[in-house]
């Protein structure tokens, strides 16, 4: 496995950051970390990244420990914080040398991995520019090349397409699908579409707690049907369940004479066969659609759940 | 640890020097050193005082005179102050240390980076000093209306200057090493100048605390332990032409002493 996490807790005072998240991601892996903000995301990544030590549990980046070996880990990692690169007499091509020298990359190889990493991240043209002078996605940019330099194992990246333009953020997805089989990567975002366009498995953080871990492939692969029946809600959710195949019901919305509903269904189950069960009841199909689950609603709905166990 | 730590005092030293600021400090600092040699050359030139260990105001040109001490009360605060707290605030502490790099030797060069700057703006003092050699403080004009020195220089104990020049050098290492300390603790540059600038007039008041005692009629066996931490009396002793080893060594001990407390802050504040 190339990240380890077991029973990880952090507590910042009395605020409890991360309280028992577990997981591991094997190597080649891309990962994302999603949840609202104050979930410990970043305090993950910086337990990951050996910036903070963990309250409690066990980390490993690439077999090390990051409490006993974070030089090991440190060798093992590229990282991409939340803050961004700032100097203010250093150009983009200078930094990047001086990250390569502190990240202990050769001589003879520095000048060769510097200009790939500006080549991977579009920067060559910005090479003379000072780096305090280029805009927030520019240095994001450099950030990433930064993260890159020395082609690590593992990534881990804070909200790596934030400030970007569009045509780099798609540059971006692109650079890191490449990466997928190769390289294990992490990567913080609040934009979810973006998760599920470029990981193949999300970690969803909850005021601390690891809440779901779900492949994006078993989300999407998900069969669900949202109707909408010219029959009072009180009426047809209970006949809804008794349905063959309908795994959940969810009522969406609902007024005196209309309902609005989620089906979840086991795989295969035709969808003809449950128009006709409510038409058979005399319920009139006003709309009648299949729909995908996507990231968006699992961390909306794990976020209800949460609060109404809390309420 | 070599490459990193080289690598750091590079970054620090090429930050100070491609700034316009870090030239006028550098000019801020000749200032004081240039009316502190002018006032010794007219000193010089009407009493034609020789510069020997025994001679003492002039001999203290390289001691503990009020250009030299107030020159290092806002030089040592200015140059140390950003040394970790800036990058602190900047949040780009954050990536440093995530590098391959580890607190301390990140520390280190920090550290010494500050030492050479400080060394670096108090080379005018000794350069002032040489100028002496050439010339004993009178001119005269030539063809009418240049000036020029008027006989030959001034000789004086080489001891005088070596001694100041690796006083000054073994004290800048102390401050240098204090400055980046205050700045491992304090979250802001400011408070982290403010708090170096408090100690170093604290360790002025103790360095003149047994010439009060004494006027009290104190004994002097009972205030010996204020002279180990009497900075300013040390850099008298070295100015005189001493170089007691065991202040070199004390004081080198306290360099290294700090500059890992400030490693061991940096490496748990962040913890």
């Amino acid at each position: 496995m190339s990240l380890v996490v077991e029973q990880l807790q952090r507590r910042y005072a009395q605020v409890w950051a991360l309280r028992d998240v577990s997981f591991d991601v094997p190597q080649g892996q891309i990962v994302g970390l999603i949840g609202p903000n104050g979930a410990g995301k970043t305090t993950l990544l910086r337990i990951l990244s050996t910036f903070l030590s963990p309250t409690a549990g066990r980390v490993c980046v690439g077999g090390f420990d990051v409490a006993a070996d974070p030089n090991h880990v440190r060798e093992r990692l590229g990282y991409l914080p939340e803050q961004l690169p700032s100097d203010s007499v250093l150009r983009v091509g200078e930094y990047l040398d001086f990250r390569a020298r502190l990240k202990r990359i050769d001589r003879r190889r520095r000048l060769v991995e510097v200009d790939r990493c500006l080549a991977l991240c579009d920067l060559k043209e910005s090479r003379h520019r000072l780096l305090n002078q280029l805009s927030q996605g520019f240095r994001r940019r450099v950030g990433l090349a930064d993260a890159l330099l020395g082609n690590p194992p593992v990534l881990l990246l804070d909200e790596p397409t934030i400030g970007l333009d569009p045509v780099q953020v798609r540059r971006t997805r692109e650079l890191l699908a490449e990466l997928a089989g190769l390289t294990t990567v992490l990567v913080s975002t609040h934009l979810l579409a973006e998760a599920e366009l470029l990981c193949e498995r999300a970690l969803v953080l909850l005021r601390g707690q690891l809440v779901s871990d779900v492949l994006i492939s078993d989300l999407q692969s998900q069969e669900e049907i949202e109707l909408e029946l010219a029959a009072p809600a009180d009426v047809v959710g209970t006949f809804l369940r008794t349905i063959a195949g309908v795994t959940s019901v969810e009522a969406s919305s609902a007024t005196a004479s209309t309902s609005r509903w989620i089906l979840r269904l086991t795989p295969g189950t035709p969808r003809e066969a449950i128009a006709s069960a409510c038409q058979s009841q005399g319920f009139g199909l006003r709309e009648f659609r299949g729909r995908e689950s996507t990231l968006e609603e699992h961390l909306l709905k794990l976020i209800l759940h949460r609060s109404r166990e809390a309420a | 640890m070599f490459t990193t730590v080289t690598t750091i005092w590079s970054r620090e030293m090429r930050g100070f020097f491609t700034r316009p600021g870090g030239w006028l400090i550098l000019l801020a600092a000749t200032v004081p050193a240039a009316v502190a040699a002018g006032w010794m050359a007219t000193l010089v030139a009407r009493g034609g005082l020789a510069l020997r260990a025994d001679e003492d105001p002039v001999s203290q040109f390289l001691g503990p005179n009020i250009f030299l001490m107030g020159t290092l009360l806002w030089l040592a605060p200015l140059l140390t102050m950003n040394a970790i707290a800036d990058d602190r605030r900047r949040g780009t502490w954050e990536l440093l240390v995530t590098s391959s790099a580890s607190a301390m030797e990140i520390v280190v060069g920090k550290f010494l980076a500050a030492w050479t700057l400080i060394s670096v703006c108090l080379i005018p003092w000794p350069l002032f000093l040489s100028a002496l050699r050439v010339w004993n403080g009178k001119s005269r004009e030539m063809a009418g209306w240049i000036p020029w020195f008027d006989g030959p220089g001034i000789s004086f104990d080489a001891g005088l200057f070596w001694g100041g020049v690796i006083g000054l050098l073994v004290i800048a290492g102390t401050i240098a090493a204090l400055g980046t300390l205050t700045s491992a603790i304090a979250r802001r540059p400011l408070f982290a100048g403010f708090a170096t600038a408090t100690v170093l007039a604290l360790l002025l008041a103790t360095s003149l605390l047994p010439r009060v005692l004494d006027q009290w009629r104190v004994p002097a066996d009972r205030y010996d332990w204020i002279q180990a931490v009497a900075v300013w009396g040390h850099l008298a002793e070295f100015s005189r032409g001493i170089i007691p080893v065991s202040r070199v060594i004390g004081h080198l001990s306290a360099s290294v002493i700090l500059v890992w407390s400030a490693g061991q802050l940096c490496r748990r504040a962040d913890g």
